[in-house]
């Protein structure tokens, strides 16, 4: 009798496991540019690497910063040396989830928010930004998000000669095709 | 005098097109370089720690394609399920086979713990 309760139990356990479906990318695009009167320059990562639940609606995104290409070699330098240390700091983290109470499975677009967390240069952020869901005829999930950090917030000090040509607010832009995992 | 005075203006001029050169110099070309470093896929799967100090170097990875996943802007390629290779212009590559790929090293990916490489080039031999 025992036995066959928790033979029960463990085919009901079995069952949310499964109902927890996994969609992943490696090919999430992230972007950040910095605009001012002097100076505009932007870097992107077409490398990164994200997951998606999409019954808990969960969101989790690594990108390390070494994977930023930038247009010139000494920018990405700078970057990598100077601003994110991305030898102490290798990657950028957010985990979050989207408030609204969507179906993920169900096709079409939703204009959601994601809240979460950003680490980020050793600090870790409370972060709430809007994004748009679209749930293809294929199952397979796009995200796409737009958001401002702040370099102060991170810590992340711009000496005085080069401040006019650096923005304190970087606009991020977050761009992701989510597939089934196998 | 005057001589002096035209040498320091010779100085002062090439100073500042070496500082412009260096300035607006464009990102190394990976296809046009050589690799700095050769590894076999295999051994860097089982001991993904021996690629660490040589972070920003150009790696060459010889191993078997394991999946292929592409986007409008590069093709991923992991080669023996933990090397991540991001080729910028998409080649004629299938799962299974063989191939020898440079990129530039950039850390290990913790979300599906692989090694990764940018601007990655598959490395023909002659």
């Amino acid at each position: 009798m025992k036995k066959k309760l928790l033979f029960i139990i463990s085919l009901v356990l079995l069952h949310f496991v499964h109902a927890q479906e996994k969609l992943i990318t490696r090919t999430a695009k992230v972007t950040f540019e910095s605009k001012t009167d002097t100076e505009a320059f932007s870097a992107k990562n077409t490398q990164v690497a994200s997951i998606l639940i999409s019954d808990t609606k969960t969101i989790a995104f690594n990108a390390l910063l070494k994977s930023f290409r930038f247009e010139k070699a000494l920018m990405e330098e700078h970057f990598n040396e100077k601003y994110v240390n991305s030898e102490t700091y290798p990657s950028a983290k957010f985990k979050g989830r989207i408030i609204e109470n969507i179906d993920l499975n169900k096709v079409g677009m939703y204009d959601v928010s994601i809240q979460g967390k950003m680490n980020f240069h050793g600090v870790e952020q409370s972060i709430k930004t809007v994004a748009k869901v679209i749930v293809n005829d294929d199952h397979t999930i796009n995200i796409t998000s737009n958001f401002k950090m702040n370099l102060d917030t991170y810590q992340i000090r711009i000496p005085a000669i080069v401040k006019e040509k650096i923005s304190e607010d970087i606009v991020v832009t977050v761009n992701a095709h989510y597939k089934k995992s196998k | 005098m005057k001589k002096a005075f035209f040498l320091v203006l010779v100085v002062i001029a090439s100073a500042s097109f070496y500082a412009y050169y260096l300035y607006n110099k464009p990102s190394i070309d990976v296809q046009k370089a050589t690799a700095e470093l050769y590894f076999e896929a295999k051994d860097l799967t089982k001991n993904p720690k021996i690629v660490q100090p040589h972070i920003d170097k150009i790696i060459e990875v010889k191993g078997v394609i394991s999946e292929i996943e592409d986007s409008d802007e590069s093709s991923i390629v992991i080669l023996n399920g933990g090397i991540k290779c991001e080729l910028l212009a998409k080649k004629n590559i299938q799962k299974g086979q063989t191939v020898s790929i440079k990129g530039i090293y950039t850390g290990f990916d913790e979300m599906f713990n692989e090694i990764s490489l940018k601007k990655c080039h598959l490395v023909i031999k002659k």
